[in-house]
């Protein structure tokens, strides 16, 4: 009960500044300092807001949106966690190889990739998912191979003493000591996916939130558009609350993952 | 002989991947594995750079780097000093004003980009605000970051050794937090060549994006592979660059300890 009090008392004081801002941009608008054509109130934004969800579409981009995040970030990880462990463990060789054309591929602006998927896979939804993929792999691969790296080979060979099977091995010894170095790769894929997907939709494609979005701004919808940020936002937000409830709960033998959270 | 062949191979493996990729781009479109019209070959990207004429890439090259030159090092000026005096002057405003900056810094920037043009006006208003929104944030986190995780008692030290606020700032403070604000920079700079390239391809009349998206829409296809090429290119160059500089200034970093 008292850590329930506590936890109220600080989403109290950390949403105090947010009220104050809110205040404070409704009364700038409303003494007309700022023209409220350009930036609508929040009273006005918050009723565009309820309108298109009630509506329903902006619920229907949204769901459009999340499932094409949701292949794309699937399809990543089933490539990009196998290819990281076999590039770690058995295939050591090969990473010098590969890394730097990997790195290189991670660095790549995926802005001006954009062109050369839609010249491949046009404006659909097989494109939206071929982005996220991308965007996705990369960071993932890397940060498999990175917790594959760190883990205490004496673990491995204290294991083998005691008669571990390598069916065992893999299950009991590697895999929770990989499973952080992951997380963290996981975690920043998901957000990079879901902000990849936005910047998609607004350059092409005819659905999704990001195309809500750039519709809204052609029809000069601006309150729209405002609640659109916010909603993106606070999206963008859950996620990453929801991957570090995740990371916690996998992470629980893992100090460190204490320490950064 | 053996040691100087064997030590060129090491640092050569790395290129061979990619060399390799290049030489597979310039014969699988004339095999016929790929459609040439989805992918031309390497030496008609390259051909098609004479055909816009070397003098207009180098103009957009140009206006591109300016605009992050410009965006980015007012980022820092805005950020590094406000990360000082929030994280060292002010902790208590900070932390208050923690959870609405935590909102703000993650709204994607480029959503904000048609705000921006809106508020800001279309052409450079727009973009430079959109670098200078993306660069910030990541800048005053490492910078309150940074001077947060400076040992105390390096402070303590300097104190009982005489020194006065100016000097303490001057060789405590920031040596300390320096490395985290380089690792801030990097990943600003990484966020805002992002931006810029997007910012350019929604609504710019110059600069790389826009060349990419110009010639999209003209269905010029081997200058959007070359465009890209030359984005990929300077991305490289910028955080190459970014690494060296990392690794030349910071020469008083310890190593952290093996956990």
């Amino acid at each position: 009960m008292h850590k329930f009090a506590v936890t109220l008392k600080n989403v109290a004081y950390g949403s105090l500044s947010i009220i104050l801002f809110l205040i404070f941009w409704q009364a700038v608008v409303v003494t007309g300092v700022v023209p409220a054509a350009v930036i609508p109130t929040p009273t006005r934004v918050a009723v565009a807001l309820c309108t298109a969800i009630l509506s329903g579409s902006l619920l229907q981009q949204t769901l459009q949106s999340l499932t094409n995040i949701s292949i794309g970030f699937l399809l990543s990880t089933a490539i990009a966690l196998p290819v990281g462990f076999l590039i770690g463990t058995f295939y050591k060789r090969f990473e010098k190889v590969l890394m730097p054309f990997m790195r290189m591929c991670e660095k790549l602006n995926p802005f001006a990739l954009f062109p050369v998927f839609m010249i491949f896979f046009g404006i659909g939804s097989l494109e939206k998912v071929a982005v996220v993929w991308w965007v996705a792999q990369w960071p993932l691969v890397f940060n498999t191979i990175d917790g594959i790296r760190g883990i205490d080979y004496f673990l491995i060979k204290t294991a083998r003493s005691m008669g571990a099977s390598r069916l065992t091995l893999f299950f009991k010894v590697i895999l929770p000591s990989t499973v952080p170095g992951i997380f963290t790769g996981i975690k920043m894929s998901a957000q990079l996916s879901f902000f990849m997907i936005i910047a998609s939709e607004m350059i092409g494609a005819s659905s999704g939130l990001g195309w809500l979005y750039l519709s809204s701004s052609a029809m000069y919808n601006v309150p729209l558009m405002y609640a659109i940020i916010i909603f993106i936002t606070i999206l963008a937000i859950i996620i990453n609350v929801l991957f570090t409830r995740l990371e916690r709960h996998f992470l629980v033998w893992k100090q460190s993952a204490f320490r950064t959270n | 002989m053996k040691n100087f062949l064997t030590a060129l191979n090491d640092q050569a493996s790395a290129f061979y991947l990619i060399i390799l990729l290049f030489i597979l781009w310039e014969i699988a479109p004339r095999v016929g594995w790929v459609n040439p019209n989805f992918l031309p070959p390497f030496s008609q990207v390259i051909a098609a750079a004479g055909q816009l004429t070397i003098y207009q890439i180098i103009l957009d090259t140009a206006v591109s780097l300016k605009r992050i030159l410009i965006g980015f090092s007012a980022a820092i000026l805005i950020a590094v000093p406000l990360g000082f005096i929030l994280a060292g002057a002010m902790p208590k405003v900070s932390r208050f004003l923690n959870s609405l900056m935590m909102f703000l810094a993650q709204i994607p920037p480029f959503i904000l980009f048609p705000v921006f043009v809106v508020v800001f006006g279309v052409g450079e208003g727009g973009i430079y605000t959109v670098i200078l929104w993306s660069a910030v944030w990541p800048i005053l986190f490492t910078t309150m970051t940074g001077v947060g995780q400076i040992d105390p008692l390096l402070i303590k030290c300097a104190r009982s050794m005489g020194a006065d606020t100016i000097d303490i700032f001057l060789k405590v403070v920031i040596p300390g937090a320096f490395p985290s604000i380089m690792t801030g920079l990097r990943s600003g700079m990484t966020m805002c060549f992002m931006m810029l390239i997007g910012a350019e391809t929604l609504g710019a009349d110059s600069g790389l994006g826009w060349l990419i998206s110009n010639a999209q829409k003209m269905g010029l296809v081997p200058r959007i592979y070359l465009a890209a090429l030359l984005v990929a290119v300077v991305g490289l160059a910028i955080n190459y660059l970014f690494e060296w500089l990392e690794n030349e200034i910071i020469i008083w970093k310890e190593q952290a300890p093996e956990l």
